[in-house]
């Protein structure tokens, strides 16, 4: 039986349309699949990542790549300043292919471990600073921020949702004590037994004795300070973003003993914002961003008009300084997702390289 | 006041009866072998009654990634579902049920896991701006979800229950009765799952096997239609549709102990009239939609909820001379969401559209359709969207079909006005569009075979691309990021049999999609030119269907190929196959009718991720049972 010479095909589709029908007469409809199968399973297939080696003789320039909210695709890029390579997602390549979480926020080191704060995950995960490899986590926390050392056995960590912060024990890994708060706290710094903690929801520095885990002082600020840092004099200096086109940011002085704002500095334009304050490797000046990067003597009497390093058209999300040599690095997110980048310039404001890293880098760690 | 609205609403869908005219059945054989069908339009797809009724399809989502030639992006077992077609956002598909626009004016996105079929009687899809047609803003094109009946004595009952893995239960009732002056057909589905499938966890050292926690849901929901015809060439008809969703959604591989909750409710309503004569139709719809969503999660202390409002009335005419035809639509839209996030007062928008379309016969074989339509964005934009399709047909079987069009689509009320990170200087995204194609369709074999295959090439592209990107301050703002440009194909093919008691029908599909950004934003930026994330390039589904007597086999395969997760394209997820096979009998009695059916959903057990770090299910299991009383 032969159907299809009976219909009445004109001369110009017989061709085409006798091939089709012949491959599905004879063709069955499986290997008709197993052909369409055969063909698609040639695609990309999944990355493999090696192993990286730690040479604890090299200086590490740690970026932490916060990843974006949700995705699980945070990291944390080596970077080897001497040689200038790059290793990418090292916690994944060195921890059986584990992905660290998002957002990762930040990163501290307490003895022969860091302890890498993922915001979103609600952990800290605990690694050996000698290969990386994972020693534990910190889990039970709400969305923690940052992590303050106090000694082997205590570290602060502030919390974006917790109304608390953790105190907890770096050995042990287990959560301590809970100190209250109210709402968002952000950077912490330790002068003289005391805990200095950005509280951004009360636009405050919250004062804590950390041997009796006490609040001492409640230290008004301009809106939403978000960065913290101790100058060579042990003066504590705090920078407000001011919030989104809300109020002024500024920068105040704090003197660690009295508990008292002792300068303050003001933008006086509600739409920029101060962010990554912080001081250089001799703790005698001060950089933050705004938009671009400025520097400030510490006992300078107004803000500096003039950027050290512009923004050429980059739209800078953080600034990290090396504490040996001053070497300032600023990131790229780019159009925060894709792979950020890093640049790295001299204390002179020289651009020296640069380099790709993870998804929206957002913090650096020098060890 | 809304409430008023509500009552009132329901006080004249309750007295109401009526009936939709031109298309007055249903039951479309499950190999629709008839005579050659006139093309209405070049780039619509009519999903066929099999993918709509196989109850492996929980929802219009899945039901469309069968058979379609779109992506349907999945964030889990009875997690959110969207589609993007034709290279677009989530939010360039238009959806409309009964004429109606149902996407939410908040984010523009409708959640199709939200919409089992048991609601839907026809599904079709409107490619690329075939959506033109409806309405502005389907740059990807557009979904729409009819309710029909059939005007006959008749008193049908079918009452289904479903019984899955993971503690899926799924119960139905549809009641239909009437005659050829009024139809009545209710609707109820009860829904509950716990979707708690094994998953390997890729985030524990030492990858352990765990179970998905806090996936479960609670769904049910009623619809009622009803349908009166006062005279032959007369109808009105009413729907209401009520829906409540409780669902925990799952986390994350990397989270496992978070815990999020979204609770779904909507109450809509259509009432309509239509006349229509040999040459001239008109019908008039008015509608009203709420939508509120609710959502928590283990970490904040207060919920989240919002809330849409929006009454959105159609009114068409089309008139038909010798050779040309006039259609016209006119929309009148008025949108109001209320979110903590938009301020403390209700945020407005109202929009009027006006479209008008000459088709015209130049001869037996060349036709042509010249539209425009006029967006008012009261107070706000206006613009002027003109489309041009040119038809040739070729041979009987053969018809070769062209297009050129312009759309946008108007930033929704969250990208304008969500606080932080609204844009009220947003602009709208631009999009033209060009495409090429054709159509054969022949019935063989002494009309014993059907075949049909389609293909379309287009070219697309947005300005303005709208995209949400964190800033230095710490918040997201939405922007006019990027210019996109997609080129892709569409391609399905269709082949129906039968052979005395054996039938047989073969649907295979094939989407290549490239949608590739245009805009450098600094010399870093490595996504120029790169194809834009969780868009496939390749997408192939194929369905094989086998019935002997009362018996029958169905086989679903579908390929999705690597989705880039990153806009530099440096990382993705591989691309998947998943099978699924059913197989059932029909045994009648008299007037009562049993349907079983067992099947395998991912058959071959894989490991897969849809959605990066999301657990999708292992190899799981369904009985069907759907009981009919004719």
């Amino acid at each position: 039986m032969a159907p299809y010479a009976q219909s009445k095909l004109s001369v110009e589709f017989d061709l085409p349309f006798t091939v089709i029908m012949s491959l599905i007469k004879r063709v069955k409809y499986p290997i008709l699949l197993l052909v369409f199968a055969v063909f698609f399973s040639a695609c990309k297939e999944e990355k493999d990542t090696p192993i990286v080696e730690f040479d604890p003789q090299n200086k590490k320039v740690f970026v932490l790549n916060e990843g974006n909210f949700q995705s699980a695709n945070g990291s944390v890029s080596l970077y080897n300043p001497t040689l200038n390579t790059v290793y990418h997602d090292v916690f994944k390549a060195n921890n059986a292919g584990r992905p660290l979480g998002d957002v990762v926020q930040s990163m501290s080191k307490i003895g022969d471990n860091y302890f890498i704060v993922v915001n979103n995950s609600s952990k800290i995960e605990v690694v050996s600073s000698n290969d990386f490899t994972s020693v534990g986590k910190i889990d039970g926390l709400n969305s923690p921020r940052y992590l303050l050392p106090i000694s082997d056995t205590k570290a602060y960590v502030s919390d974006l949702y917790a109304n608390e912060i953790y105190v907890i024990n770096p050995q042990t890994l287990s959560i301590k004590n809970k100190l209250p708060t109210k709402g968002w706290t952000e950077e912490m710094v330790l002068v003289n037994s005391r805990a200095f903690v950005c509280q951004v929801d009360s636009a405050a520095v919250w004062v804590f004795d950390v041997e009796a885990d006490s609040l001492l002082a409640k230290i008004s600020t301009n809106l939403q300070p978000l960065s913290i840092t101790v100058d060579v004099n042990g003066k504590v200096w705090v920078g407000c973003s001011g919030g989104i086109n809300k109020a002024y940011p500024a920068i105040h002085r704090i003197d660690p003993l009295g508990l008292k704002i002792e300068k303050s500095f003001e933008v006086s334009d509600v739409s920029k914002s101060i962010a990554s304050l912080q001081v250089n490797e001799n703790g005698d000046k001060l950089l933050y961003l705004m938009n671009e990067v400025f520097e400030m003597d510490i006992e300078a009497m107004a803000l500096p008009t003039l950027p050290k390093i512009p923004s050429n058209g980059r739209l800078l999300y953080s600034l990290g300084l090396d504490p040996d040599n001053g070497d300032i690095y600023l990131s790229d997110a780019i159009d925060y997702l894709q792979q950020g980048s890093v640049y790295r310039y001299n204390k002179e404001g020289e651009e020296l390289s640069s380099f790709k890293v993870g998804l929206i880098p957002g913090s650096f760690y020098f060890d | 006041m809304k409430y008023i609205l509500v009552t009132l609403f329901l006080l004249i869908s309750s007295l109401l009866v009526g009936q939709r005219l031109h298309k007055d059945t249903i039951e479309i054989p499950e190999v629709a072998i008839s005579a050659e069908q006139s093309f209405i339009g070049s780039s619509e797809q009519q999903l066929d009654s099999t993918s709509l009724n196989n109850p492996v399809n929980h929802h219009l989502g899945e039901v469309l990634a069968s058979r379609a030639n779109l992506f349907m992006k999945s964030y889990g077992m009875g997690s959110m579902a969207t589609i993007a077609m034709r290279g677009s956002g989530a939010s360039h598909s238009n959806i409309y049920w009964n004429g109606i626009q149902l996407n939410s004016a908040s984010n523009g996105v409708v959640d199709l896991s939200l919409y089992p079929k048991l609601f839907l009687d026809e599904v079709q899809v409107d490619y690329g701006n075939a959506s033109l047609r409806s309405g502005s803003g389907g740059l990807g094109g557009a979904v729409q979800l009819n309710n029909l009946v059939e005007f006959k004595k008749r008193r049908e009952l079918s009452i289904s229950q479903d019984f899955g893995s993971f503690n899926y239960r799924n119960s139905s009732l549809k009641y239909s009765f009437g005659n050829s002056k009024w139809q009545s057909v209710s609707r109820i589905l009860y829904r509950t799952a716990d979707n708690n499938f094994n998953y390997q966890d890729i985030g524990e050292a030492g990858f352990p096997t765990k179970e998905v926690k806090n996936a479960s849901l609670l769904q049910n929901s009623f619809m009622q239609s009803i349908h009166f015809r006062p005279k032959e060439n007369q109808q009105l008809e009413a729907h209401l549709w009520v829906y409540n969703s409780d669902r925990n959604l799952p986390p994350l591989i990397t989270i496992s102990d978070f815990r999020e909750n979204q609770k779904d409710q909507s109450i809509r309503g259509v009432i309509g009239y239509k006349y229509y004569g040999e040459k001239y139709q008109f019908s008039i719809k008015s509608s009203m939609i709420k939508d509120e969503i609710t959502y928590t999660n283990s970490r904040l202390t207060q919920a989240s909820k919002s809330q849409n409002t929006s009454f959105r009335n159609v009114v068409e005419a089309e008139k038909k001379w010798n050779k040309t035809s006039l259609y016209s639509r006119l929309n009148l839209d008025f949108e109001e969401a209320a979110q903590l996030a938009l301020g403390s007062d209700k945020v407005q928008r109202k929009r009027i559209s006006a479209f008008a379309e000459v088709n015209q016969q130049w001869s037996q074989k060349f036709s042509t359709s010249l539209a425009v339509r006029k967006e008012i964005i009261v107070q706000e934009a206006q613009y002027l969207l003109p489309k041009l399709e040119l038809k040739y047909q070729l041979h009987k079987a053969l018809l070769l079909f062209s297009k050129i069009s312009e759309n946008i689509k108007y930033p929704t009320l969250n990208d304008l006005y969500w606080q932080a990170g609204g844009n009220p200087s947003l602009k709208a995204e631009q999009n033209r569009s060009a495409e090429v194609g054709f159509r054969f369709h022949k019935l063989l074999a002494q009309k014993s075979l059907d075949m049909l295959i389609s293909s379309t090439v287009y070219y697309s592209s947005i300005d303005n691309y709208i995209q949400w990107q964190p800033t230095a301050l710490g918040f997201w703002q939405a922007v006019n990021l990027r210019k996109v440009e997609i080129k892709g194909i569409e391609t399905r093919f269709e082949l129906k049999q039968q052979k005395g008691k054996l039938k047989k029908s073969l649907l295979a599909s094939y989407t290549y999609t490239q949608s590739l950004n245009k805009t450098m934003l600094n010399k870093e930026d490595g996504a120029f030119n790169q194809q834009l994330i969780y868009l496939p390039e390749h997408q192939t589904t194929i369905s094989a269907r086998l019935k002997y007597k009362s018996y029958f086999f169905n086989y679903q395969w579908q390929f999705v190929g690597a989705r880039y997760l990153s806009s530099d394209n440096s990382d993705w997820l591989p691309s998947y196959q998943l099978s699924n096979i059913s197989a059932g009998r029909s045994i009648c009695f008299k007037k009562h009718q049993l349907d079983v059916q067992f099947s395998v959903l991912n058959l071959f057990d894989l490991e897969y991720q849809a959605i990066q770090w999301r657990p999708m299910p292992n190899r799981n299991y369904q009985l069907s049972l759907t009981y009919h009383l004719l």
